[in-house]
């Protein structure tokens, strides 16, 4: 499954083919993340460009007249893009499925008629890493990350973003590494 | 060769939406070998090239930007005469473009120094060549269209309030640095006047608009190239643009040393 050159391996198809439902290996746990911190931004992203640009608006002439426009509309821009992009990033986290399989863990994600699922081998997991930023630890959520070795233009760093339960998810995987690791032995 | 080209028809949406697609690197590929490393650096040097001819031939086609109206060397003649029976105009064209890319070229190198000693200050470097790369995509996007945008000011005849408020902007901060060293230097249309911008139309305020657009997007790529290329953290990133801010202090301090033949000293 794995090959030689790269350690891990994504697989893209486009609206005509099928995901491959006929995948017998065992998954130990299955999970999807979650979008709370997500949301938590994009609220705040709009709040405060609400309240921005209300100020401006309020003061018309607060950086002179004319000129308080354009910080208007500089404002009223950086909300809608970043907006835009966290509602993006959303949608792909709602789209997203992590998984541990018995040989490999896996990403998998199914948007607008496209689907992209990226395995990484155990034989090629150099270490994990699990994260937590502030708010994501108040929320008990965090990031599990991958290193793995190898020349492939950045595929070697697989990463599990907003996992629910990502103690749960390190123990799994773990636990999928030792017993790869006592098989191979 | 499919993923290329997914990169480059996405690119108009990375541009505004993903400036971290545009600026991350292919960093554990600059490390690997030499040859590599050139490679990707040959690669990055004919992307810059390419972004700079895009810039400049527009402009100067379009009549913006320094005209050029001197005439063709023999050599030039020589090489060209038999296909353009006057090659004056066509050597006219090509050195027009190549002054009006000069101030970009000059911007970027001083983008890239300043961005990499910020870097190396700061103890983030991961090397030379993420560096290049950031400032390769953030200069040859952002900042050229900073300077498009200000050359269309200059220019267009329509345009008169917003060209001010950037000529007294720049006034102003070349006055700062020359009244901080008490240099005996005057520019040639003198110190800024009041501006009045309630005479702001609508075109001058969009250009204006995309001018702190532009500068806003140039320093936030920056920051991510720190971030990603050099897996640096947020206050050294953050250091890092500093260190390109001030560069225009020292363009200016330079210039004064240059037409003043003293070191300037704040005074």
């Amino acid at each position: 499954m794995a090959t030689t050159e790269s350690p891990t391996h994504d697989r893209t198809e486009s609206a005509t083919d099928q995901r491959d439902d006929t995948d017998t290996r065992e998954v130990l746990y299955e999970t999807t993340p979650t979008t709370r911190v997500v949301v938590i931004q994009l609220v705040a992203t709009l709040v405060l460009g609400a309240l921005v640009s209300g100020l401006f608006l309020a003061n018309a002439r607060a950086l002179g007249p004319g000129l308080t426009d354009i910080a208007l509309w500089i404002v009223l821009g950086i909300t809608v893009i970043v907006g835009l992009r966290l509602g993006y990033k959303m949608l792909l986290l709602n789209r997203t499925t992590y998984k541990v399989r018995e040989d490999a863990v896996q990403r998998e994600f199914n948007l607008f008629f496209r689907y992209l699922s990226r395995e990484l081998p155990y034989e090629h997991v150099w270490g994990h890493e699990l994260s937590q930023r502030r708010v994501q630890s108040l929320l008990g959520i965090g990031d599990v990350a991958f290193l793995t070795g190898g020349n492939h233009q950045g595929l070697g760093f697989v990463k599990f973003e907003h996992v629910r339960e990502p103690q749960e998810m390190r123990s799994w995987i773990q636990q999928a590494l030792q017993e790869h690791d006592q098989d191979e032995i | 060769m499919s993923s290329r080209l997914i990169r480059t028809v996405s690119q108009p949406v990375d541009i505004v939406f993903r400036p971290s697609a545009l600026v991350e690197g292919y960093v554990s590929s600059y490390s690997t070998s030499l040859v590599e490393t050139w490679l990707q650096a040959g690669r990055l040097s004919a992307y810059y090239v390419l972004n700079l001819v895009l810039y400049a031939i527009p402009l100067t086609l379009a009549g913006y930007g320094v005209a050029s109206t001197a005439q063709a060397p023999p050599l030039f003649a020589a090489l060209f005469g038999a296909m353009l029976p006057n090659p004056d105009p066509a050597f006219q064209f090509l050195a027009s473009v190549a002054q009006n890319g000069a101030y970009l070229v000059v911007a970027s190198a001083l983008t890239l120094v300043t961005y990499h000693v910020g870097i190396r200050i700061t103890r983030s470097s991961r090397g030379f060549m993420q560096s290049l790369h950031t400032v390769v995509y953030s200069t040859g996007i952002y900042l050229a269209l900073i300077f498009t945008l200000v050359w269309y000011l200059s220019q267009a005849e329509a345009i008169v309030v917003a060209d001010q408020v950037v000529l007294n902007f720049q006034k102003e901060l070349i006055y700062a640095f020359i009244d901080l060293f008490q240099a005996d230097l005057a520019l040639p249309a003198g110190r800024p006047t009041a501006v009045d911008t309630t005479r702001l139309t609508l075109q001058g305020k969009l250009a204006l608009t995309g001018i702190v657009a532009g500068f806003c997007y140039y320093a936030y790529a920056l920051y991510l190239g720190a971030r990603i290329n050099h897996r640096a953290s947020r206050v050294s990133s953050l250091l890092a643009v500093a260190f390109v801010a001030i560069s225009p202090a020292l363009y200016i301090s330079g210039s004064i040393l240059a037409v003043t033949g003293q070191f300037p000293v704040p005074m």
